[in-house]
């Protein structure tokens, strides 16, 4: 190896630990007892009995009812499995369309979803807010699910494959053999552009899963809270992660291996569908960037 | 019918024929079939951005009292928003760190993104994912976890930490620190997706592009200067552009820090956790509006560079 390849590579490396290191002390900090072994190095193993204990006492966490996490964890499932479901049904359907139809307006609804893209969903929430409120929808299921399921990454991605790799001539020809216009689009053109879709999905299964800022403002009862608004409530409730944290202040039993515990289940359902999705999502990342 | 035309007699109106026909046409079945397969779409993109976005717009000028009705207040709200000490102060927090933030995740991403492009092979794509992985887990979870990493006691560089003089993770978390803890905040989550974006970018560079520059005697100095990075800028642009917009909305991060450390500065560190506690603590919608319609205002103006100063538009079409 030349000088300069040993350089890149010790780069390269170095931001493997940058990356990857965390989520590395992450998964062991979870098998670690009392305030994680503070004599023992930071990357060390503990023992799964840890894991158990500290499963046991957040199963025990309560603020107004039993097995609250997993209370949350089945929100946050709703929540994403059922705005995805809803963004997979609206955005798909609308790319295809803006790319094999013309029709007027659709110059428009292409600038809008454009525009909407890059303004990012965030500075939205507390409008959402208000209009939520006047429609009644705050603290509901539905307040939660519907903002979400407006996705139009989802949109343009679908637009985007459609216009580029579905051929206008096959989608012809399935007319002329006495396909309806829903059958070329659910026959046809859809089971042709199942790795976009299920780049879709990925995607704002990610982006709905992770989202903290419009639940934590659209909901005040703890009870419909998802994981990742639910974490930081425990977090704050248990003092653990305050000088406080180690001493009897602590009601719930909560110290931070709950907490790393609490954070690592938060994350994991999204790691698993990540790397059994890997290939997909880079190769739809291709597409978006491309194009984009 | 123009509007010069009103109170005309109806004879010196004069009509376009074929805009007439027109509007009278049934919409063609294209039309109608694409109609279908767009509403549901539409319908969710003007209840929940157009018309949020349009309903602020209009709230931001309406001059709000408990227990009696709007009434239209023109730029009270804005007034309000702009004499408030903590708009001032977080305007200023999120300033520094877009700052800090932008340049240095540019330049890292470029730097990796052209290692990687260098020795392209297995073990480039193996780097690629690690360096992904902290995408997915943006929000809470990777504010929590770095909460984990600052805190001398149970953090793998504790050491680091000490050194530097912090000995607790209210010491480390002080206000003038904030700003470059949310930044490597925002460098583990967001790095590794633009690293893949940008590798992608440069992948669509011709060989013989970089073969003839090559023969021109460039060197690999020259190549990035002169032939990388003038390909790449319209991802480059893109990249700054939507981190922008997405690093003045920061919330997650402050409001995990005010959660686990119990207040203090984090509580209304941010823009949007300061239009947050307009809208709770205050009840002031009006205010909340007002700021929401800045930060708004702050993206459609990145959305504008994007269109003028690439081919964006060009490229979808």
């Amino acid at each position: 190896m030349t000088p300069g390849q040993v350089v890149s590579l010790t780069i390269l490396l170095a931001f493997v630990v940058f990356f990857g290191g965390p989520l590395l002390w992450l998964v062991l900090a979870t098998t670690r007892s009392g305030d994680l072994d503070l004599a023992n190095h930071a990357f060390s193993f503990g023992s799964i009995g840890n894991v158990v204990h500290a499963f046991d006492h957040l199963g025990k966490y309560s603020l107004d009812m039993h097995w609250q996490l997993a209370y949350w964890a089945l929100n946050s499932l709703i929540y994403a499995s059922a705005s995805v479901a809803i963004i997979c049904a609206t955005s798909i359907p609308a790319g295809y369309a803006l790319a094999v139809y013309r029709f007027p307006g659709r110059k428009v609804l292409l600038a809008m979803t454009l525009v909407s893209m890059t303004m990012p969903l965030a500075a939205l929430v507390l409008p959402q807010f208000i209009e939520l409120y006047k429609l009644h929808l705050l603290n509901t299921r539905l307040g939660v699910i519907l903002p979400l399921s407006f996705y139009p990454f989802g949109a343009f991605l679908a637009y985007v494959n459609f216009s580029s790799s579905v051929s206008r001539d096959l989608l012809g020809a399935a007319r002329i053999d006495g396909c309806r216009e829903f059958q070329v689009f659910s026959k046809i053109a859809a089971p042709l552009s199942k790795g976009v879709i299920a780049v879709i999905a990925f995607f704002s299964f990610v982006a709905t899963w992770n989202n903290y800022f419009l639940p934590a403002v659209v909901l005040s009862q703890n009870s419909l809270y998802p994981l990742p608004v639910g974490l930081v409530q425990v977090t704050s409730t248990s003092f653990a992660m305050t000088p406080l944290g180690g001493g009897t202040a602590n009601l719930y039993n909560i110290h931070k291996p709950e907490i790393a515990l609490a954070t690592l289940l938060t994350i994991l359902p999204v790691m698993i569908l990540f790397f059994f999705s890997q290939r997909f999502v880079r190769e739809g990342m291709l597409v978006g960037a491309r194009k984009g | 019918v123009q509007p010069a035309d009103i109170g005309k007699p109806a004879e010196l109106i004069r009509v376009n024929p074929e805009g007439r026909r027109r509007l009278l046409r049934r919409p063609s079945r294209e039309t109608r079939w694409a109609a279908a397969f767009v509403l549901p779409y539409t319908l969710l993109l003007v209840l929940f951005a157009i018309g949020p976005a349009l309903y602020a717009l209009w709230l931001s000028f309406e001059k709000t009292t408990i227990g009696a009705p709007n009434k239209w207040g023109g730029l009270v709200n804005y007034a309000h928003v702009f004499h408030d000490v903590s708009f001032s102060i977080a305007a200023k927090d999120v300033g520094e760190f877009l700052l800090y933030w932008l340049p240095i995740s540019v330049v890292l991403t470029v730097s990796l993104a052209l290692i990687l492009h260098a020795r392209r092979g297995r073990l480039s794509d193996a780097l690629r994912m690690i360096y992904f992985i902290p995408a997915a887990v943006t929000g809470s979870a990777a504010a929590l976890l770095w909460l984990f990493m600052l805190d001398p006691s149970v953090s793998p560089i504790g050491w680091l930490i000490r050194a530097m003089g912090y000995d607790s993770l209210a010491a480390i978390t002080q206000v003038g620190n904030l700003a470059v803890i949310f930044m490597v905040m925002a460098l583990w989550t967001s790095t590794g997706f633009w690293i893949v974006v940008i590798y992608g970018a440069l992948m669509d560079i011709p060989r013989h592009v970089i073969e003839a520059a090559r023969i021109d005697g460039c060197g690999p100095f020259r190549l990035v200067i002169h032939i990388h990075l003038p390909l790449i800028r319209k991802y480059l642009l893109f990249m700054l552009v939507l981190s922008f917009a997405g690093g003045s909305q920061l919330f997650a991060e402050p409001s995990t820090l005010a959660g686990a450390t119990l207040g203090g500065a984090a509580n209304s560190w941010s823009l949007s956790q300061l239009a947050f506690s307009y809208a709770f603590q205050g009840a002031d919608f009006g205010a909340t509006s007002a700021l929401s319609i800045l930060l708004l205002a702050t993206a459609m103006l990145a959305t504008l560079v994007i269109v003028a100063r690439s081919d964006f538009f060009g490229t979808v079409q």
